[in-house]
């Protein structure tokens, strides 16, 4: 087996442990159980708190572009019905531009 | 085939779908500049499918084996509430097989869709949406894979940004819907803290612990 199967199989396997455990944990809680809104409720937050510091954490675009990318996706997303395509396409656009007047 | 299959299938092709294959391609891209082949990232994609514990196990060159593994698991330590948050809508002999799919992509589409829909046709949505947005980034591992000496670093970099605003839009709409804003806030108000962690310690330490303080605080104010 060459460099690296050894460490990507342990690691899918214990994913999938850590994915089966979740299901099995809740397997017979009701979904109203507190359990279950205090997971939704950690989950949701792990999805917003991901967002945040890829977006402000240093990293591969100036902080400047990226905030405006996600300003601007925001605005063209609510300006274009909630559709979530023309978003993304003006947020790219936004972080591409942003980047290149900062030189 | 029964119409949910067929329905989640159809409602994963959608901005979903480019998200999900940008930050795959930029992955088969990254696989094939770490030296790796496409089979790694192809059961990379296939086996863990989740792209910040992907991305940890690049490292995982002689000597860094255990660290890449451990670093690995905590990235993509919330698959363990994602999946017991998911469990009382998938419930039912079907569950099992919706196990592998438990990723950010299906989850946070099934967290807001398989309430509307009727218990019977929830597991079976799930797999529709969740087996076609895994092929998609099964499909685009090997495109990044083959491409990957013609794509310019910052296209490579713009690539990586998509799923963010992806994410960032999704979080928005639900909000603007009246969804879970107190756990959205609370995650998006607890993450400048991971910042402040001391060097050395991994990134996905400062994630974990948003996650827990703001999904708790939103928990807790809930419940008053």
């Amino acid at each position: 087996m060459g460099e690296g199967w050894g460490p990507l199989l342990a690691a899918a396997a214990a994913t999938l442990l850590l994915r089966a455990t979740g299901i099995a944990l809740a397997w017979r809680l009701p979904a109203t159980h507190p359990a279950i809104a205090w997971a939704a409720a950690v989950s949701e937050a792990a999805l917003s708190a991901w967002v945040v510091l890829a977006l402000i954490s240093p990293g591969s675009w100036p902080l400047s572009a990226r905030l405006a990318g996600a300003a601007v996706a925001l605005a063209a997303f609510f300006l274009a019905g909630r559709r979530l395509l023309p978003g993304m396409a003006a947020g790219l656009a936004a972080i591409w531009g942003v980047n290149w007047l900062l030189g | 085939m029964h119409p949910a299959y067929r329905l989640g299938a159809r409602e994963a092709l959608g901005a979903q779908a480019v998200a999900m294959a940008c930050t795959f391609i930029a992955f088969g891209a990254a696989v094939h500049a770490a030296g790796f082949g496409l089979g790694w990232g192809l059961v990379s994609s296939a086996g863990v499918y989740g792209m910040a514990g992907q991305m940890v196990l690049l490292g995982a060159h002689p000597g860094a084996e255990t660290a890449a593994v451990a670093g690995s698991l905590m990235a993509n330590a919330r698959f363990l509430p994602m999946a017991a948050s998911l469990a009382p809508l998938v419930r039912g002999p079907l569950a099992p097989f919706c196990v592998p799919f438990v990723a950010i992509t299906p989850w946070a589409a099934a967290m807001r869709r398989l309430p509307g829909l009727p218990e019977p046709d929830r597991a079976r949505w799930f797999l529709g949406f969740g087996l076609t947005v895994w092929t998609v980034g099964l499909l685009t591992t090997a495109l990044g894979h083959a491409i990957a000496g013609y794509l310019s670093p910052p296209v490579l970099r713009l690539l990586l940004m998509v799923n963010v605003l992806y994410f960032a839009l999704l979080i928005a709409a639900g909000l603007a819907r009246g969804g879970p804003w107190r756990a959205s806030l609370a995650g998006a108000v607890a993450a400048p803290f991971a910042l402040l962690l001391p060097p050395g310690l991994p990134p996905a330490w400062g994630l974990l612990g948003a996650a827990l303080a703001g999904g708790t605080a939103a928990f807790l104010l809930r419940r008053r």
